[in-house]
């Protein structure tokens, strides 16, 4: 694939991969979470592709600062859809022209229309549809353009996970509910994540839940509701009810194995890490839905020229299939699932995203059991966890306004 | 025990309640020790719980000074914010020295790693709120007179007065949204102006217009840059840092949880280290007095004891009491030693008293021998008297008769003296018989001493025998009346006991007139000896001379012709044989019975009291 100073696409590209001029130091530094940013992904697109990838993980708040006020420190950036509006109106980012997708076709209707299914709930807030194009007058919106404000590829369902030798195990969609995070019998078992984009959600959702309050639009909350909700999370906090806040997936981990927290904020790896430790974390299915993200990369506003061409080329492996069956193992969703479904074994594509139960006993990337023979997948299939989205992270109108009220939150 | 000696048991009793002190002032070293090891920790803990306080003080200082300095943005509270972090890094190491405790050091470095996350985003937030500082002060108004300058150039253009009005109004919105964002952060402002700059851009015709327009443009690029930087700040410092403050607070809470978890096990240890020393003081003291009171007790009863008994014992000894044995000697220590040497002097005593008895025994015999003596001196005296009185007579005779037969003969009457001849005859013969009877008696004892088991019947017969013809002449019969026994005596001296009796019989016992008879008769002894009587029918004996029957030359009636040595020799044979002779008779005419008592024959004989089969 490699020739002389030229890059070619992946063999599963295009038919007319375009040829690529690499620049002398050929190098792409990719900035984001560890939430992607692994080093079996880093390695096998070096190997697929044939030029350098420096990985930069760091703490979500940390690397959206980086990324929102030094876009020369990077050439992609990696997170979830809530970054693409602080970052797009920093100008931190620029526009990825469509045309060079080379699976934009397969790219699913959950990106482009908000829903999987016809019916579906499309989800309170930022989701990525809304996100997703540029439009001429340089906003961000649904109507399709040739230019998209990220390469849409990863991409969950998220909600909160709970130990359930401590709290007892719950009913998928039943009993399983956002309420616990406020639940008295929890107190000082409870953790949140400490991003308000991310946070407040759950915080709202979960007001909502043991019916605190009600909120207008929970995805675009007002400074009155978010008045409310930060007076309840003082409260709350003053009575001893949260742990702490977490601010990257090992942190949620030692957080449940060893702080004593019972119920968080988490992220699905987080709760993969502590079953494989031992302890039995169940990633609940809340009757009230899921906070769904969507991963976006985006283009650095500062890298052109022949970087860019890296950049493409290394957005186009993520979507060529390997990478999302290797991420599916991890429990995550891929825009282009069906590209991914050839590198995944029957059992692993039922369970993972058929809701079925597993045929034989389910390897995570690291080679270890995660998922023994017979479990079903909690939430069920893809299609019916996307069919329960109570809302998308999101920065919301009143971003600068939320910041001081967390702030707030986080001082009382 | 009593093998054990006194010394040893003093020294073991001493040993055991030294030991026991010993233990006792063990216990207080120790427990010393570990009061000392205590009140360290507890020193330590102290410290420790101070300084993780101070660090929760200087946590809460950090923010408030990086929370001022975020509203302000003076830079002496970036400073300050920077070297109370400096301060905390310090309070780590010193932690760190502190306590070597895994789970303290774990929650350490989480909380350093937390300064440091704290520390790389302080040095952001300071550095954007610089940017924002010097956009705000310097850039902000230098584009504000530009503007200004542009706008006021421009308001005399004719035919542009519509356009300059509107650029003119878009300019003040969108610069009074630039101060009003400054004041109170809302992106909506922004949006504004971006929208506003972009009409204009599409509005502005000359190139007065355009300049305006970009200098707008600038602005609002500047404006863009101040909310990133706003939002950064805000975000480190409200959202980063201050989770980060958060989780060090709770992980400095933690810290002093940790500390202050062991001050309850340390109390909980020094107070029952203290009711461990009191009790086990008390415990240590009770054993030591209840082991010296025992000790004391039983070397006391294991001394004392044994040797009351003893003094006891010897002076008992010493009164001269006899004692069966002293206690003690089969001790093997000092009192048994005593005990030995009293039963020593016991055995002395019961010698000394043994050769007491026997010389008490010795004495009645040299008292009883004297007595023999002198009783021997007198029948010596008297059988010398008698010996010569008796000698006497006959020699007396014969001489008187050879003076007068040689008187006889010098008168020629030698006839006459002849005639006398046989006097002077049986005067010899006499004398020579009484000579031959005292050899006799002398004899017994001396010869025909051993003695056999004798059928007295058989001798009885072959005596009668012997005798017969003497007893016929005397008109005697002998009847022997019953079975007689078998005796046990030299059987010749029996036999002369038995001719002397009958002898004595035929001379002293008849009837004054008549035959008689003499009878020989077996008597039953209480004693189980052999019993054997001579009765015969004489004129008897009289009580007050029964005695004197046995005497030498002791007769009852002057004539006759007997010695007077005959029963004399019958005593002393029966005497020397171990019997006894006795003689009953009232005197009176009714005769008299000589009692014969003998060892019985055939039967064994005691000799000092062990038990010989005789024969």
């Amino acid at each position: 694939m490699i020739s002389g100073s030229a890059l070619s696409a992946p063999s599963t590209a295009a038919p007319q991969a375009p040829t690529l001029y690499l620049p002398k130091d050929r190098r792409l530094r990719v900035l984001g979470t560890h939430v992607t940013l692994q080093e079996p992904l880093r390695q096998r697109a070096e190997s697929d592709l044939g030029f350098a990838i420096e990985f930069a993980p760091g703490g979500s708040a940390s690397v959206l600062h980086q990324a929102s006020t030094r876009p020369e420190s990077f050439d992609l950036y990696e997170q979830w859809s809530n970054s693409i509006k602080v970052l797009w109106q920093a100008g931190a980012i620029t526009g990825i022209d469509k045309t060079r997708i080379r699976d934009w076709d397969q790219v699913n209707a959950l990106t482009q229309t908000g829903r999987l299914t016809p019916g579906a709930s499309i989800g309170r807030g930022d989701a990525p549809h809304r996100l997703l194009h540029v439009q001429p007058d340089g906003t961000l919106d649904s109507p399709t353009s040739d230019t998209i404000s990220f390469l849409p590829y990863v991409h969950n369902a998220d909600s909160f996970g709970y130990d359930a030798d401590v709290v007892g195990e719950g009913k998928p969609y039943a009993t399983e509910s956002w309420g616990w995070l406020f639940d008295e019998r929890y107190r000082g078992q409870v953790a949140l994540i400490n991003a308000p984009t991310i946070g407040l959600f759950d915080a709202a959702l979960a007001a909502e839940a043991s019916g605190v309050m009600r909120f207008g639009d929970i995805g675009a909350m007002t400074r009155g509701e978010l008045d409310q909700l930060t007076t309840h999370l003082i409260a709350l906090k003053r009575r001893g009810q949260f742990r702490g806040v977490w601010s990257s997936v090992p942190q949620s981990v030692d957080y449940m194995r060893t702080d004593g927290v019972a119920v968080e904020s988490m992220f699905s790896p987080g709760a993969s890490m502590l079953r494989g430790m031992g302890t039995r974390c169940i990633y609940a299915a809340p009757r009230e839905g899921y906070r769904a993200w969507h991963g976006v990369m985006c283009l650095s506003a500062a890298t052109k020229g022949p970087t860019a061409e890296l950049a493409y080329a290394f957005m186009n492996w993520w979507l060529s299939g390997w990478p999302g069956a290797f991420i599916a193992r991890q429990g995550y969703y891929i825009s282009t699932p069906e590209r991914s479904r050839e590198h995944l074994s029957a059992a692993e594509w039922d369970y993972w995203y058929g809701g079925k139960p597993a045929a034989t006993d389910l390897q995570n990337t690291s080679g270890e059991v995660a998922v023994s023979a017979g479990e079903t997948r909690r939430g069920g299939s893809y299609e019916e966890r996307f069919a329960h989205i109570a809302v998308w992270n999101t920065v919301m109108p009143t971003y600068e306004y939320s910041l001081i009220k967390w702030n707030e939150f986080l001082l009382a | 025990m009593s093998g054990t000696s006194i010394a040893r048991r003093i020294y073991f009793g001493f040993a055991l309640v030294v030991a026991l002190a010993i233990g006792l002032a063990v216990v207080g070293v120790l427990a010393a020790g570990q009061a000392s090891d205590n009140a360290r920790r507890f020193r330590e803990l102290n410290e420790r719980t101070i300084a993780m306080l101070e660090l929760g003080t200087e946590v809460a200082e950090l923010q408030r000074s990086v929370q001022l300095f975020a509203s302000t943005g003076h830079e002496s509270l970036a400073t300050d914010a920077e070297q109370r972090i400096k301060k905390l890094r310090k309070r780590f190491d010193g932690a760190d020295a502190l306590d070597t405790n895994a789970d303290t050091q774990s929650l350490v470095q989480r909380m350093r790693t937390s300064l440091s996350n704290y520390e790389g985003s302080l040095q952001t937030a300071v550095d954007e709120r610089r940017i924002r500082f010097e956009l705000v002060h310097t850039q902000v108004p230098k584009l504000d007179a530009e503007i200004e300058t542009h706008i006021a150039k421009e308001e005399t253009n004719v035919g542009a007065e519509n356009r300059w009005a509107q650029i003119r109004t878009d300019s003040r919105l969108i610069r009074s949204n630039l101060y009003e964002y400054l004041y109170e952060p809302d992106y909506a402002l922004l949006a504004q102006s971006k929208q506003i700059t972009g009409r204009l851009s599409t509005l502005a015709e000359t190139d007065e217009e355009r300049a305006v327009v970009a200098l707008l443009e600038d602005y609002t690029r500047t404006f863009t840059r101040i909310v990133q930087a706003t939002r950064g700040y805000l975000y480190l410092v409200g959202v980063v840092m201050a989770g980060e403050a958060w989780e060090f607070n709770h992980l400095s809470g933690r810290l002093r949880t940790v500390a202050l978890a062991d001050v309850p096990e340390i109390v909980d240890g020094m107070e029952q280290l203290a009711d461990s020393v009191r009790r086990y003081t008390f415990l240590g003291a009770a054993l030591a007095v209840l082991a010296a009171l025992v000790l004391s007790g039983w070397i006391t009863r294991s001394i004392s004891s044994p040797l009351g008994k003893l003094s006891r014992t010897l002076a008992r000894l010493a009164k001269g009491e006899r004692v069966a044995n002293v206690p003690g000697v089969e001790r093997s220590d000092e009192v048994g030693v005593m005990a030995s040497a009293a039963d020593a002097f016991r055995r002395a005593n019961e010698r000394t008293e043994s050769l007491l008895t026997e010389s008490r025994a010795l004495a009645l015999e040299v008292q009883a021998s004297r007595r023999d003596l002198e009783r021997s001196n007198e029948e010596l005296e008297q059988f010398v008297y008698t010996v010569s009185h008796d000698l006497k007579t006959p020699l007396v005779t014969s001489l008187g008769f050879i003076g007068m037969m040689r008187e006889m003969a010098a008168v020629g009457q030698q006839d006459l003296a002849l005639s006398k001849l046989d006097v002077l005859e049986r005067s010899n013969k006499r004398m020579t018989r009484l000579i031959a009877e005292l050899l006799d008696l002398s004899r017994v004892g001396r010869l025909d001493t051993e003695r056999q088991d004798v059928d007295a019947a058989a001798l009885v017969d072959s005596v009668i025998e012997d005798l017969s013809a003497r007893l016929t002449d005397a008109g005697c019969a002998v009847v022997v009346d019953g079975e007689l026994p078998s005796v046990r005596i030299n059987e010749v001296r029996f036999r002369q006991v038995l001719e002397n009796l009958l002898t004595n019989a035929v001379k002293y016992g008849r009837p004054e007139a008549g035959v008689f008879e003499v009878r020989v008769v077996a008597r039953e002894a209480p004693s189980g000896r052999a019993v054997i009587c001579v009765v015969d029918q004489g004129p008897g004996i009289p009580p007050a001379h029964h005695e004197r029957v046995f005497g030498l030359f002791n007769r009852l009636s002057a004539g006759g012709e007997g010695t007077g040595i005959g029963l004399a020799i019958v005593r002393r044979v029966m005497e020397t044989s171990g019997g006894s002779i006795m003689v009953e008779s009232s005197g009176d005419g009714k005769g008299c019975t000589f009692v014969l008592e003998f060892e019985r024959g055939g039967q064994a004989e005691r000799i000092d009291g062990v038990v010989e089969q005789s024969g």
